[in-house]
């Protein structure tokens, strides 16, 4: 279900309607660009990116995207690692362009540079 | 004096390569606190203490000797350690000789952290920590500075270990319940969570991921999980 709902053309329609509004906060566990787009693009609820075990060989945490699918009443969760590449890819440029606003003093990002950093990275997502 | 527990001296690991001199060239202190220690009879011997994780500081040729005394583990080598390890309570206490065999199996994790002098620290946790080894060993060992940090890094494990959906909004309720029923647990097996005890920097767990999706299961069915919401 999850999965079914993390298409890569709705996502992008969704950062096209938000234009200069910011988009997620990166590190926010439920503010994040991919949980906000899952709260406000799809019926999920809950949404919320997790770092599930930082015990990993690599002491890297593997994050995992946990919802609650309301007409099911069930939760829902999966690996980052183990979803389609383009949401691993977004949580990436996301961390950039933080860093990169931070350094100039800025706290939010434009969800249009998000939007502007990821067609330039489009080709090489294996989409869906 | 007031409180608290009494002070104790710290607990010191003595290394040498096997052969070589009891206190002699070659040899090296670490202190250290070791977690999971249990004294074990042997019968070609003295008795000798088990030890499931260790947390040690040490100067650069400690480091080294424990690192050594690690290969068999690592290798899988059934050969004697070539490093002879003994643990005593202040450098003047009686020594017993210590073994790091019982959990590390065959590969331990070995995490190292440099201070500010030429000391190390080493943290040397169970193999069943490693997630490379998670499909075979229900047991993992979670460690934490206190026991807020422990039962998080329990519940991130879970998390990522559990066949079960948890949604990350369950921590609060299902980590009170899990220690609730762990600290009371009268029942055959192992309970969700098994505290070892701990006199140091570092607390330590065992969490049993099988008990502890069991109990999740039950609070799912007894609708005590909130529904996630926001």
């Amino acid at each position: 279900m999850l999965r079914e709902h993390l298409s890569f053309d709705s996502f992008v329609s969704w950062l096209q309607e938000l234009g200069d509004r910011p988009c997620g906060r990166y590190e926010d566990p439920t503010g994040n660009t991919i949980c906000q787009f899952l709260r406000e693009a799809t019926p999920l609820r809950g949404a919320t990116l997790y770092p599930g075990d930082a015990f990993a060989r690599s002491l890297a945490s593997t994050y995992l995207v946990g919802v609650y699918i309301p007409d099911e009443d069930r939760v829902e969760v999966e690996p980052v690692n183990k979803l389609p590449q383009w949401v691993e890819v977004v949580l990436q440029l996301e961390e950039e362009l933080h860093d990169e606003a931070a350094e100039v003093g800025a706290s939010q990002v434009p969800a249009s540079a998000l939007l502007s950093r990821l067609s330039r990275v489009v080709s090489r997502l294996s989409q869906p | 004096m007031t409180g608290g527990p009494p002070p104790s001296s710290p607990l010191w690991l003595h290394l040498r390569p096997r052969g070589g001199w009891r206190d002699g060239p070659g040899s090296a202190w670490a202190i250290v606190q070791a977690i999971g220690s249990r004294t074990v009879d042997d019968p070609y011997g003295s008795p000798v203490q088990t030890i499931d994780l260790l947390l040690a500081v040490a100067d650069p040729q400690g480091a080294a000797l424990l690192r050594k005394a690690l290969q068999p583990h690592i290798y899988g080598e059934d050969d004697l350690p070539p490093v002879a390890m003994t643990l005593r309570r202040g450098r003047d206490g009686s020594r017993q000789r210590a073994d790091l065999s019982r959990h590390l199996r065959k590969h331990p994790l070995v995490i190292r952290r440099r201070d500010g002098s030429d000391h190390m620290a080493l943290l040397l946790v169970p193999a069943c920590a490693d997630p490379s080894c998670r499909d075979f060993c229900d047991q993992v060992m979670v460690v934490g500075r206190d026991e807020q940090e422990l039962l998080h890094n329990a519940w991130r494990r879970l998390m990522a270990r559990s066949f079960l959906p948890l949604h990350p909004s369950w921590e609060g309720p299902i980590m009170a319940h899990l220690q609730e029923v762990s600290r009371s647990w009268s029942s055959p097996g192992t309970p969700p969570l098994e505290f070892l005890e701990c006199e140091g920097p570092l607390q330590a767990a065992y969490l049993s991921t099988y008990a502890a999706v069991g109990e999740v299961e039950k609070l799912c069915k007894e609708r005590k999980l909130p529904v996630p919401t926001e």
